[in-house]
């Protein structure tokens, strides 16, 4: 003997069908992202002509992009352009153990003819064992298909937990530095910066 | 001869004297003839029919088995049509109504949250796995969490985003998405109810009633917590066994058996704890040697366990990690004690005393002197209850799940009290008698969901809702570059609610000085006055009892809403 269902109670499967299948395909495209985290774009001034400025901050409009950030730790990647000449152990962005191929992207707000890149690394304020050694700074111009590596410059075995980087970029509208890390549990097996900055004169439109 | 009398002469020919059991159907028929039989003669006459019923079927009591089964559904089909006057589906639509307005007050007065897992363990892993950016606890650095939840509503927030909903608005639609989901427990109920009383649509209108009414379930609804979606998946489980128990011989056994594991399985897969309530549906089926069903529970549940395998293997890199890594950290190092050590009796004095008061006799009572016609419903609370006892950690919403089998078991025995006063008195003689008798069993349910929900407001309604509101206004700022709140990291709203991608940290006096946090959410009256104090702070807005104050001298420029003060209750539903 069968029970009866009403039309109602039968008209529930179908419902609860589409309802899965709905959600179902929203999760696919949910479990397909591969989002880079990115700060937000905030109005600022425009630059002075001819002024040799700090391109890299907070201040002066600059957009972050990175592979990753400790999100636990509250590693943000703001920190590293906040001009923050104190700050705290945590007010550093530090990526997670396993991104082994960190990097960051500062997009400036306007071109700039980049003459230096400086960093302030761990060791200027935790122990001197934390500083990466080993970076690669690019000066890029435009993005995607039309994208142009304006120059390179390669760092080893850097001790220094304040190195500057003189670089010779003309017309620059990001900067790319990519850390090479040690093996998970060394002491520089995630990239530590507490401050970067990107020096130079705005380009001639 | 009167009717009785007939039916009790089976097998009796010109002038015998009746004898065995035709002799006592005689005597229960002369009883029930009686005008007005004693409690005692109705007891006994009662037993006699069992036994005659039993001897005219013969000593295969298998067949006699069925023959019941059989004559449930047709009692069942035949009632179908209408039960007081309304037809079943009338009844619940109407107990559908009556849910969603239950459902519909709570999410309009509740803001907030009830647990910080709502948003820590579900939302803000969405969030980072949709944007990259957001805090994630403990859990998600450790792998004790599979992401089976994470990505249900990370799929819910991709079509609210597409809808263009985010931050709070987006919250509010999730909460809501799964105050109205529970709408699925009034089926649910109604079939757990029919089922368990044998085909008593009675029963199934009432339970379906409780569901939609029952003042814990609205409660909980509107929250993105794992227990709504493993009370759902647990009663339904449940009311697919309980058929397959009252109707045994009905079409598609197999299909149920495969549901019914399936659902545990899900239910295991939303909460790893709600794993107790698969003994009891495993060992009735054994026991009844209902092997083949048995064996389609295991299939069931082996889908289940095999989803979880290929989302931990894909998300943590190894297969059940989180199940194993649940397991080390509860079972073997009794982890969760470090969250917090309950009383014994805290389940017992929170859920039944706290929640229901005095209402919680009017369910164990009908339902512990009627108990041998539900003792499956009381066994599906009392074990659970039991485990969750035996657990150091405690919270009330663990228990979320067992409220369905305790309604029900109540509901079933106050149905079995109230048939049995037909047999007494006068007034079983009155036509009124009848719907009398219903109604009061309407008005017992309906004084346990009163005191359930005076029982409920003491639970949090608005916890951290200013805190959310704060948070979403702040996000939206455009001069935004960090936020510190005096609450710990994962007591607020987290990256989902403020949809912001800035430093989000608990206030402390030395990180306050830094410009970077130019926007800071206080409710600490102290905190207040010290930051009224501050002179490069002006308050700009007020969320319930959180002040939000904006510092004066940040890294970027005011942008065109940095001058505007807002103030109100936590966003207005």
């Amino acid at each position: 003997m069968r029970l009866r269902w009403s039309r109602l109670g039968r008209a529930g499967w179908p419902l609860l069908g589409l309802y899965l299948a709905v959600v179902g395909a929203a999760t696919a495209v949910f479990a397909g992202r591969r989002p880079v985290p990115e700060t937000s774009r905030y109005s600022v001034p425009a630059p002075l002509p001819g002024v040799r400025t700090n391109f890299a901050a907070l201040s002066g409009g600059a957009v972050l992009r990175v592979s990753s950030f400790d999100w636990f730790h509250s590693h943000h990647p703001l920190y590293a352009i906040d001009e923050q000449a104190k700050p705290d152990k945590t007010e550093k962005w530090a990526t997670v153990q396993k991104d082994r191929a960190p990097w960051i992207e500062i997009e400036l707000a306007v071109r700039v003819d980049v003459d230096e890149i400086d960093l302030v690394l761990a060791g200027a304020f935790e122990a001197k064992e934390f500083t990466n050694r080993d970076f690669v700074v690019r000066c890029l111009r435009d993005q995607g298909a039309g994208e142009t590596v304006v120059a390179k410059r390669e760092v080893s075995g850097n001790e220094d937990p304040r190195p500057k980087v003189p670089l010779a970029c003309p017309g620059t509208n990001r900067v790319r530095i990519e850390f090479l890390v040690e093996p998970i549990g060394k002491s520089r097996d995630v990239a530590r910066v507490y401050e970067v900055s990107v020096w130079g004169k705005p380009a001639a439109p | 001869m009167t009717e009785h009398e007939r039916e009790g002469a089976s097998g009796r020919e010109g002038g015998e004297r009746p004898t065995g059991d035709a002799a006592r159907a005689d005597l229960s028929a002369r009883a029930l003839a009686k005008a007005d039989p004693t409690p005692r003669e109705v007891v006994s006459a009662w037993w006699r029919r069992v036994r005659a019923a039993f001897a005219a079927w013969g000593p295969d009591w298998r067949a006699w088995r069925a023959a019941a089964a059989a004559d449930r559904v047709r009692r069942s089909v035949r009632a179908r049509d209408r039960v007081a006057g309304l037809p079943v589906w009338g009844w619940l639509l109407l107990a559908t109504a009556v849910a969603l307005g239950v459902r519909l007050y709570y999410f309009f007065v509740q803001a907030g949250i009830h647990y910080p897992d709502e948003m820590m363990q579900y939302l803000e892993p969405a969030q980072v796995r949709m944007h990259g950016f957001g805090w994630l606890p403990w859990e998600f650095n450790g792998g004790v969490r599979n992401w089976i939840l994470p990505g249900y509503y990370g799929g819910l927030m991709e079509l609210g985003e597409a809808l263009g909903l985010r931050g709070y608005t987006l919250h509010s639609a999730l909460v809501l998405h799964n105050a109205l989901l529970t709408l699925l427990l009034v089926p649910a109920g109604y079939r757990l109810g029919r089922a368990v009383g044998r085909g008593d649509e009675r029963l199934g209108i009432l339970a379906a009633f409780a569901m939609a009414a029952f003042p814990p379930f609205a409660y909980f609804a509107p929250h993105t917590l794992s227990e709504v979606h493993g009370l759902l998946f647990t009663t339904w489980a449940y009311a697919l066994w309980a058929e397959q128990v009252a109707f045994p011989d009905e079409f598609g056994r197999d299909r149920k058996a495969f549901l019914v594991g399936l659902l545990l399985g899900a239910a295991f897969l939303c909460r790893y704890t709600l794993v107790i309530f698969i003994p009891l549906v495993a060992l009735d089926y054994n026991f009844r040697s209902r092997f083949r069903e048995l064996g389609w529970l295991a299939v069931g549940l082996g889908v289940a366990m095999a989803v979880l395998g290929v989302v931990d293997a894909a998300t943590w890199g190894r297969p059940f990690h989180s199940l194993i890594g649940y397991f080390q950290y509860n079972v073997l190092k009794d982890g969760s004690a470090e969250h917090g050590i309950m009383p014994r009796w805290f389940y017992w004095n929170e859920a039944f005393v706290g929640r229901l008061g005095f209402a919680r006799w009017l369910l164990l009572g009908p339902m512990v002197l009627t108990f041998w016609r539900h003792w499956r419903m009381i066994l599906a609370w009392v074990i659970p209850f039991a485990a969750m006892t035996a657990i150091k950690h405690k919270e009330e919403r663990f228990l979320l799940s067992i409220w369905p089998f305790v309604l029900v078991g109540a509901l079933s025995g106050m149905l079995v009290l109230a048939d049995a006063l037909r047999h007494v008195g006068e007034w079983k003689k009155r036509r009124w008698f009848g719907p009398v008798r219903h109604a009061a069993v309407a008005c017992l349910l309906a004084a346990v969901c009163v005191w359930a929900f005076v029982g409920t407001r003491k639970l949090p309604m608005r916890w951290l809702g200013g805190v959310f509101a704060a948070q979403s206004w702040v996000g939206q700022q455009p001069d935004a570059t960090g936020l510190l709140l005096d609450e710990r990291q994962h007591l607020n709203g987290g990256y989902m609610i403020m949809n912001r991608n800035i430093p989000l940290l608990q206030y402390n006096a030395t990180i306050v000085q830094h410009r970077i946090y130019n926007y800071v959410a206080v409710h600490d009256e102290k905190l207040i006055r010290t930051m009224e104090g501050k002179p490069e702070f002006r308050v700009v807005g007020q969320f319930e009892d959180v002040m939000v104050f904006r510092r004066t001298d940040g890294l970027v420029g005011g942008g065109e809403r940095a001058g505007e003060r807002t103030s109100g209750r936590a966003v207005e539903r």
